[in-house]
């Protein structure tokens, strides 16, 4: 009976059709699974927990890549730090003070623990400024370096990185590594202040203070050339050719003469000229009229200034002491000014502006006993 | 270590506990949960989480399997006797469990789901386990086939009673429709029932072309296989539906005796990995964290259970060997727990932590001693016939 009606085929049938139906229809009707729904405020806590942890990641990370990159980085005396550039084997670092260049190679102490890598061209990115100050552990500070900028270090144009962080507190020549380990920058004196010099004006920077050429004439007042084969036929030897002495500088007052030969090489002159900035005395070997001679090098400059000073800030009346370049000029005591070097000159910030750098012959125009004078002040 | 390499230890390591608690007088199955405390991420670490994930697929064949089996126990023809007296008792046990649970745990201050969904988990007694100690003990007689009813429907009813909570639950917190909290329930009853009783259909017809042992065996592996995947896409209670296939199976068939026989000569090693896995699950570091709630839920549980069982058994006039046994047949407690978990966790993550911790730290006492509990029931009612090594066969 009932056994018989479970056993039917038919009946079966229609179960198993009802089963399927019930499945199918079932299975198109089920709702997407739903997700738990998070009130605001668990929203808002989730989310600040993540950007903590998030935060807290960056830091590591931030860390352990400075970790990494503090391997190129060394202590030199003074405080200073270096950092393993361009060959393997050589330092890249701040110079000495002193010296007129910024940045200097150095050898490096001992073989390093891997060789150098390739500067590249920062973009906007995160970088990590890492400096030693001593053996030891390294100073470090992360920045997010947002571009360059065309900017002046010592006279020299160069690229600097713009960075959200501070460059004080860190040694000197700390170095910029951007994430991946390459060199970015380093940290330069640049004269006034200091300066995230990139990458990319290092090597421009090493050249521009390596030259003579470029750098004697205005630190020095002379411009010399390495002899090439005429100079070095004639003379009989190899070294600097003297092109140019400026009048009153400290070339001329040390006596060199343009047509003198100094007998070095221009890094071994830039030492020496360094050294005698720095108060060693130094003669320079040179060869004048095929004879050889030194030229002991007087490395104070004079103080030049053309003997003129304001005694009023109206009107620009002025003394004048006798001897100076002013007076040799004819001006006197209690003339007024009214234009320098092409500049009108009413007050003595003007004054001050035009003899601040006084280096060329200066074409003054004054007023005397009640007529208008020209004279030219040389210095 | 890798699945495979994690799996032969599974095996070996129950073949190798299997034998040592013999000496004990500890059913197989403990000791196979024991192997998988030892070689499991509790202690020595052999056979990690990530091996537990991969091998899990295991499991769920496993679990489907012996559901089959017990499928088997709702035979219209004998079900009929058995059938009301089984299913009055497990209301009685099961509703007095959950009432405890329940009200232990909002005496102790519990919110009121925490303490429903508690009371829920509770009412289930593992039907894996408490399977394999029958049929290691090759146990036969009254207490046997109460306790095999009993467990079929006590499943059916706690998942019922735990997706009926759940859609209430869901009302009542925001953000969920009511088709949403309903559907999930009445979907997995009925359209678990309905893959089911098709699978089953499926079987009993092919079976009857079928008189190779081997080709049984296919047939029965590719069904189960299906079963259990084919609820696990779509949404459905794996177990309600490897009960229904069983069901079927048995009322349509009639080699399904023969169907059933070939299986359980057959899958003891999936048993083993299933109860290994199980026991390499268990946290036994969450015993430390049980506290005065997970106390509650051991001793309303085991109460509920035990007493319930009892009562419920001179309720419905069984006999007073069963009257005493059945309740201490009743402790064990594991997959369907853990699943329920699981599914709590998904759904209401604000009440997993809590859940979580009770359930899962009093599965493992349960599981430990559930098995022995019932070893001692059956031993005690005089159904083990333990001394004759013919191979276990349910209800033959």
């Amino acid at each position: 009976m009932y056994m018989d009606a479970v056993a039917d085929r038919r009946y079966i049938a229609i179960l198993a059709a009802l089963a399927a139906a019930i499945l199918i229809v079932g299975s198109s009707l089920r709702p997407a699974k739903s997700v738990a729904v998070a009130t605001p405020s668990e929203t808002v806590a989730l989310q600040r927990r993540v950007q903590r942890e998030d935060l807290r990641d960056m830091a590591s990370y931030l860390a352990s890549r400075s970790q990494d990159s503090s391997r190129h980085v060394i202590a030199i005396e003074d405080g200073r730090s270096a950092v393993n550039f361009g060959a393997p084997g050589q330092m890249l670092a701040p110079a000495e003070p002193g010296n007129p260049a910024p940045l200097v190679l150095l050898p490096a102490p001992g073989p390093l623990p891997i060789p150098p890598f390739p500067s590249v061209l920062p973009g906007e990115r995160w970088t990590v400024m890492v400096g030693r100050r001593a053996a030891g552990t390294p100073l470090w500070r992360a920045a997010l370096n947002s571009g360059r900028q065309p900017a002046q270090c010592r006279g020299v144009e160069i690229e600097e990185l713009i960075l959200n962080a501070p460059l004080t507190g860190l040694p000197l020549g700390s170095a910029l590594f951007d994430l991946d380990g390459m060199l970015a920058g380093i940290i330069a004196d640049c004269g006034e202040t200091r300066t995230a010099v990139s990458a990319a004006s290092i090597p421009k920077l090493l050249d521009a203070f390596r030259d003579p050429a470029v750098r004697f004439l205005p630190l020095y007042g002379f411009d010399a050339v390495p002899t090439d084969d005429g100079t070095a036929a004639l003379f009989d030897a190899n070294g600097l050719f003297v092109r140019e002495v400026r009048h009153a500088s400290a070339a001329a007052r040390s006596g060199l003469r343009a047509g003198d030969l100094i007998v070095s090489s221009r890094d071994d002159l830039h030492q020496l000229l360094s050294s005698a900035a720095a108060g060693t005395a130094v003669d320079l070997p040179i060869l004048r009229n095929g004879r050889k001679r030194t030229v002991p090098w007087v490395a104070a400059p004079e103080p030049r200034h053309a003997g003129i000073k304001a005694l009023a800030t109206d009107g620009v009346p002025i003394s004048v002491e006798p001897g100076t370049p002013a007076y040799k000029a004819g001006l006197r005591n209690g003339d007024r000014l009214v234009e320098v070097a092409g500049r009108p000159v009413t007050r003595a910030a003007d004054l001050a502006r035009v003899l601040g750098r006084f280096e060329e012959p200066l074409l003054v125009i004054y007023q005397h006993n009640d007529s208008q004078l020209a004279s030219v002040v040389r210095p | 270590m890798n699945a495979l390499a994690s799996l032969g230890i599974i095996l070996l390591f129950a073949l190798l506990a299997g034998h040592l608690v013999k000496f004990v007088r500890v059913p197989e199955v403990t000791g196979y949960i024991l192997a998988g405390v030892v070689v499991g991420p509790s202690f020595l670490g052999w056979i990690s989480h990530e091996n537990l994930a991969t091998l899990q697929v295991f499991s769920e064949v496993a679990l489907g399997l012996i559901l089959f089996s017990i499928g088997a126990v709702f035979e219209m023809s004998k079900f009929r006797e058995l059938g009301r007296r089984a299913l009055l008792v497990t209301i009685i046990e099961s509703l007095l469990t959950a009432v405890l649970v329940s009200g232990g745990m909002l005496l102790a201050g519990q919110p009121w789901p925490v303490a429903l969904l508690l009371g829920a988990i509770s009412m289930e007694t593992a039907a894996a386990t408490t399977l394999m100690v029958m049929r290691e003990c090759n146990a036969k007689g009254a207490l046997t086939d109460t306790l095999t009813g009993i467990i079929a429907i006590n499943n059916i009813l706690a998942l019922t009673i735990f997706s009926i909570l759940a859609a209430v639950i869901d009302l009542t917190s925001t953000g969920h429709t009511v088709y949403e909290a309903i559907f999930p329930l009445v979907w997995q009853i009925v359209g678990s029932l309905a893959l089911g009783y098709l699978i089953g259909v499926l079987l009993s017809f092919w079976a009857v072309q079928i008189t190779e042992h081997g080709e049984t065996l296919i047939l029965m592996s590719g069904a189960v296989l299906l079963c259990v995947g084919l609820s696990k896409w779509l949404d459905l209670s794996p177990l309600v539906s490897s009960l229904a296939v069983g069901a079927t199976m048995v009322n349509l068939s009639g080699v399904s005796r023969k169907l059933f026989s070939a299986l359980s000569r057959t899958d003891p090693p999936l048993y083993a990995i299933f109860f290994v896995i199980a026991g390499a699950d268990l946290n036994l570091s969450l015993l430390a964290s049980l506290g005065v709630l997970g106390m509650v839920y051991v001793i309303g549980r085991s109460a509920g259970k035990f007493f319930g069982s009892r009562y419920g058994a001179r309720y419905v006039g069984l006999p007073p060997l069963v009257q005493r046994n059945l309740g201490f047949a009743m402790f064990s407690q594991a997959g369907l727990a853990i699943g329920l978990v699981l599914v709590i966790n998904e759904r209401f993550p604000q009440l997993g932590p809590i859940v979580t911790t009770v359930v899962l730290a009093s599965v493992a006492i349960f599981e430990l001693f559930g098995p022995l509990a019932a070893r001692f029931a059956l031993v005690h009612s005089g159904e083990a016939h333990e001394q004759d090594h013919a191979p276990a066969v349910l209800l033959d």
